[in-house]
């Protein structure tokens, strides 16, 4: 029983963390910013000048 | 007769402190925001736009966390977010900054009834901007449709808004519901300058609504009007950002 019950946290607590880490390797390195921040705009249907260029220097920054 | 005089002098005194007390209370209203319909496209060929849509994705799951607060008096009012800790990764921040944008409510929204004016303090390439706006500019079409928000019976209007995008100006409908049980023309964001307070917007897909409503606290909170920054029309503005647009799509 106790097996089984630290069984079940293993496989719970490795889908957290697979989760959490596909999570953050959304962007990769050496993504296209620009093109990036264009796809936002056609996927949301227009986002503004100040969002756009958030997302170029974010992008960019976590490329540095 | 000396009775009377003084009775007199308290009354006046009673009057005074009321109305004083009438004009400097302040009121607040927390609001949130959430996704009305899926707000993500279906174009998803590319590993580009599927990087873009899970960032949308994120974006909404993010809407939760985030809060605003409309701070007004007899006079002004400010609404700005509710600053909160962010854990800074990357996706997250760009996530994040989608989830702010989404019902255009960056930067720090001012409005002035007796001047009848909207200034909007944004921050773009390092400077600071006060784009001044008039509330005749809005053009509500206030319609008969009510429904009930908590205890306040709301009306419904309506007008376009404009967003500068990438590919032009993007026009939008707004509905607001404002309640004219609470009589100031304030709202969320750029949604006001209706003859009540306005309790839900719905633009884009966005809807923010009024989760809390603090009338007429006792505790006295100061609206101030910033002076640091270029003033300039919403047209100078959107003219700024289409430049903006123009220099980035010569990059792609």
């Amino acid at each position: 029983m106790k097996k089984l019950i630290l069984g079940m946290v293993f496989v719970f607590a490795s889908i957290t963390m697979v989760n959490a880490n596909s999570n953050v390797k959304l962007i990769g390195q050496n993504i296209d910013c620009i093109g990036l921040a264009f796809s936002v705009d056609i996927e949301q249907g227009g986002i503004s000048y100040s969002t756009f260029k958030s997302i170029v220097d974010n992008c960019e920054r976590m490329q540095e | 007769m000396k009775l009377f005089f003084k009775k007199s002098i308290c009354y006046i005194f009673l009057l005074f402190y009321v109305i004083n007390y009438a004009q400097e209370s302040s009121s607040f209203v927390i609001y949130k925001k959430k996704a009305n319909t899926n707000i993500v496209g279906t174009n998803s060929n590319h590993q580009k736009r599927t990087a873009a849509k899970l960032l949308i994705e994120n974006a909404i799951k993010n809407l939760d966390n985030l809060e605003y607060k409309l701070l007004y008096n007899n006079e002004l009012s400010s609404f700005s977010e509710i600053e909160s800790l962010e854990i800074d990764n990357g996706n997250n921040s760009i996530s994040t900054i989608l989830s702010k944008s989404f019902g255009d409510t960056e930067g720090v929204f001012y409005s002035n009834i007796k001047e009848q004016n909207l200034l909007i303090e944004k921050e773009l390439d390092g400077r600071i901007f006060l784009v001044k706006t008039k509330f005749s500019d809005f053009k509500w079409d206030v319609t008969s449709d009510q429904k009930k928000i908590g205890n306040y019976n709301c009306y419904k209007a309506v007008r376009t808004y404009t967003r500068v995008t990438v590919s032009g100006e993007k026009q939008m409908p707004v509905i607001a519901w404002f309640a004219p049980e609470i009589p100031y023309s304030f709202g969320p964001a750029s949604y006001l300058g209706l003859p009540g307070l306005v309790l839900e917007v719905e633009v884009d897909n966005i809807v923010i609504y009024a989760s809390k409503i603090f009338l007429n606290q006792k505790e006295k909170q100061v609206i101030t009007i910033p002076k640091k920054g270029k003033i300039i029309s919403e047209k100078e503005y959107n003219e700024f950002e289409k430049n903006g647009f123009d220099q980035f799509k010569s990059f792609n």
